[in-house]
């Protein structure tokens, strides 16, 4: 809560800037962008060739269907579906709000939570740890959808 | 049937009391006859405050047997083996009160009646942990006596035949329509006509008044024991959090701390899904679920679930008393949404979250087709 004031301001401004920016950086807040950037320095750390996060690689990874991770869910959107505006519905039954942040704006604010979950459905879908890469590329799609 | 001689004088035979007892009683008897058989879920809670209703109007009867006018005293009609057989070889004189079958019947329904409604209040003190039993019927003895209950509702709809036949073939044989003497309270005078002595009303006010005092004071006895058979009803915020994410917060009752133990050892394979936690959250969670497990409480659901498969011992779905339960429900149910998936326990059961699994908490939506992707 008391991250709420200064994001509405922020977001304020960022509405005007929207207009001349590209909409991907329309939504992000601070709390977004702490999140990239911790994936950014794991990058850096992992690959030192890194060179920034691809909004369209992170999109074909969570649409694709992979191999190797657990049978009922080759997916990301086995449960999100592929419309990340949209609710998904977990295989025992649950809603699960949309992924896209304009979707839902309380998205990717806590590195905790974000970490928890990739760490779950990475292994899931792909059967291991994402890489920095890979995590900050769908992060990167997902906070600008 | 002969029309009744116009002429006839008619006298009072069943008084007003008598009369509301009777249509009263059939209403509530036939709504739960029907509610019953049809297992009309939703009308569960009307079950059961016509059940408590049956009880007041036993103890009326009761009261009314000593107290009432000639025709409603259980003196009038003693049950009597020479009397019947009489009767049924037709040697006796048409009766103005009951005849001597109607007589058996009589005492013969306020009997049945009687142990359904005490099957009835321990059944539902057992498996819905409420009423006046629901601290001391133990799920077991609350299982058995609904076992008694639908046994003896199976005897009531009998009698029940048996005594609106026995109304049809006296009224014929005695050319006079019985029923609308119950409605009238009136029967064609005879000359053997017994006169009808009014009912003594004050002592029979002090008896219910007595008899209201002692029930009252075993209720509020009962009352005040402690309830604590009832599943923990204190949600672990954590556990609601995170199981809850993904499917039910399963309520710890379901299963045996060991079981939940188990599961919780291996959340990187959770039904086929990786549900991993931090080493903190799943040691709080495990030992909040082990500390109400089954074992640790009179749970209904602990008990019907208590026996496992061995080929998948975590999977509550799998046991028999889980599948025994849910035989009868369309797979389309389970398959398409709302439900999805028959780990989708809330959707049907609105305290699935509480652990009580209740009757009348029950509503099974239609499944919609499914969407294709």
């Amino acid at each position: 809560m008391t991250l709420k004031t200064p994001r509405c301001g922020l977001r304020a401004v960022l509405a005007a800037a929207a207009l001349f920016v590209p909409l991907s950086a329309a939504q992000a807040g601070p709390a977004q962008d702490a999140v990239i950037a911790h994936y950014e320095q794991a990058a850096k750390a992992a690959d030192a060739d890194f060179q920034g996060f691809s909004a369209a690689n992170g999109k074909a990874f969570f649409m694709a269907n992979h191999t190797g991770g657990k049978p009922d869910t080759p997916s990301c959107t086995t449960c999100h579906t592929s419309n990340t505006a949209a609710a998904g519905q977990t295989r025992a039954g649950k809603p699960i709000d949309p992924m896209a942040l304009s979707a839902n704006p309380a998205r990717y604010a806590d590195l905790a939570k974000v970490e928890k979950w990739l760490a779950r459905n990475c292994n899931s879908v792909v059967g291991r740890d994402c890489t920095p890469q890979e995590s900050g590329d769908v992060l990167t799609f997902l906070i600008a959808q | 049937m002969e029309q009744t001689d116009q002429n006839a004088r008619q006298v009072p035979v069943w008084d007003a009391g008598i009369r509301l007892f009777h249509w009263t009683l059939a209403a509530l008897v036939f709504f739960c006859l029907i509610q019953g058989f049809f297992g009309l879920r939703s009308l569960f809670g009307v079950h059961v405050w016509a059940g408590y209703g049956i009880a007041l109007l036993i103890g009326f009867r009761v009261i009314w047997g000593v107290f009432g006018s000639t025709f409603a005293r259980f003196s009038s009609f003693r049950p009597s083996l020479a009397a019947v057989m009489a009767h049924l070889r037709g040697h006796a004189a048409p009766a103005y009160g009951h005849n001597p079958l109607g007589a058996l019947m009589v005492f013969a329904l306020l009997l049945v009646l009687s142990g359904l409604v005490a099957t009835g209040i321990a059944g539902l003190g057992g498996t819905e942990y409420e009423g006046p039993l629901a601290a001391i019927v133990s799920v077991d003895a609350g299982f058995a006596a609904r076992m008694l209950h639908e046994g003896l509702a199976i005897l009531l709809a009998l009698m029940v035949a048996a005594h609106v036949g026995g109304v049809i073939f006296e009224s014929r044989r005695e050319h006079e329509n019985l029923v609308r003497a119950m409605v009238t309270g009136r029967k064609r005078a005879r000359a053997d006509a017994t006169p009808r002595n009014a009912a003594r009303i004050v002592p029979a006010l002090l008896a219910a008044g007595i008899v209201a005092a002692c029930v009252a004071a075993i209720l509020s006895a009962l009352a005040a024991l402690p309830q604590a058979r009832a599943p923990i009803a204190a949600i672990d915020p954590l556990w609601a959090a995170e199981c809850s994410a993904c499917h039910t917060a399963h309520h710890p009752a379901l299963m045996s701390a060991a079981r939940w133990q188990a599961l919780m050892a291996a959340l990187d394979d959770h039904f086929g899904e990786d549900a991993s936690l931090d080493a903190t959250s799943t040691e709080k969670i495990t030992a909040w679920l082990a500390a109400n497990a089954a074992e640790t409480t009179d749970a209904k659901a602990a008990m019907l679930f208590s026996e496992i498969d061995p080929a998948e011992p975590l999977r509550i779905t799998a046991t028999p008393g889980w599948k025994a339960l849910h035989h009868d429900i369309p797979d389309a149910v389970f398959a398409a949404p709302p439900v999805g998936t028959r780990a989708n326990c809330a959707l049907c059961h609105a305290d699935a979250q509480a652990g009580t699994f209740r009757i009348d908490a029950i509503a099974i939506p239609a499944p919609t087709k499914k969407e294709t992707p």
